[in-house]
């Protein structure tokens, strides 16, 4: 009987200190902040001859937006329409503030300063195309 | 004795709520939120639209025209638009700011207005040959 309440007071001891020494952990720990931008993102895809292919994407806070038109065709040297403007309210396009002619390129056709808020690209075939062809736009926004 | 008394302590402190100094409370004031519309319409040559909308507060209009393009094709045409901010009056909206701008993907105009009813509108600032579809997009309380 005594060596149980030994074993028991011990045990109790081991418990109580284990558990006072267990601090309060706080969640929201300071921790350094995450640089998110400019984020670089990636529309790839295809149009057919009359056709044409727009993507939606949101600056987070205001800045410069760049758009490269990376790759297209075939033929390599195809040259379609390129533009930036803001989405149609019903998703079905873009309301285009600038557009250029654009071809393959590793620097950006187009470069805009935007506010804070959703925007748009949109190719299309300004005639020259007789094929399908597909594409890559990098794009670079706040 | 001694262990019951032990036992109660490792109880009394598994007990113990690690707790937030800061207990939740209702937000002392309350933070305005804006608006953000996309005013899209047609004009023709000396033509005008405006849209009517209510500040809620208090506050700034951002405003800037995002896109001009021709009605049939839907690109681009270089043409600015005047824009402006004003009270409705009628079946038109008496301005009283107004700009006239190329459309661009930035705050253009900013206004402080009180709360209540206003409008935006835009018109042909005495360039337009032929029908555009215009796209405006501002904030307002």
């Amino acid at each position: 009987m005594t060596l149980r309440v030994r074993v028991g007071t011990r045990l109790a001891a081991g418990l109580l200190a284990a558990l006072s020494l267990a601090g309060c952990d706080d969640a929201s720990t300071a921790t350094s902040p995450t640089v998110t931008s400019p984020v670089t993102e990636t529309f790839s895809g295809q149009f057919i001859p009359g056709g044409s292919a727009a993507r939606s994407f949101t600056a987070a806070s205001s800045g410069t937006v760049s758009l490269t038109l990376t790759q297209i065709g075939p033929p390599a040297d195809v040259v379609v329409g390129f533009g930036i403007g803001i989405p149609q309210a019903n998703g079905s396009g873009c309301y285009l503030t600038q557009t250029v002619q654009a071809g393959a390129a590793s620097t950006p056709q187009i470069t805009a300063a935007v506010d804070a808020g959703a925007y748009c690209l949109r190719l299309y075939d300004t005639g020259s195309l007789t094929a399908k062809v597909a594409f890559s736009v990098t794009i670079v926004r706040p | 004795m001694k262990a019951r008394a032990l036992i109660a302590a490792v109880l009394a402190v598994m007990t113990m709520a690690c707790g937030d100094d800061e207990s939740p409370t209702e937000p002392s004031s309350t933070t305005s939120t804006a608006t953000t519309v996309t005013y899209t319409g047609t004009i023709d040559a000396g033509g005008s639209r405006f849209y009517s909308f209510t500040n809620a507060a208090a506050g700034s209009v951002t405003a800037f025209l995002a896109s001009v393009t021709a009605t049939d094709s839907r690109l681009p045409v270089a043409v600015p638009l005047e824009i402006g901010v004003g009270v409705p009056a009628g079946t038109d909206c008496a301005t009283t700011t107004t700009q006239i701008v190329a459309p661009g993907l930035v705050s253009q105009m900013t206004v402080s207005l009180a709360a209540g009813v206003f409008c935006l509108r835009v018109a042909d600032a005495g360039e337009l040959r032929a029908p555009v579809t215009f796209a405006v997009r501002f904030s307002h309380p």
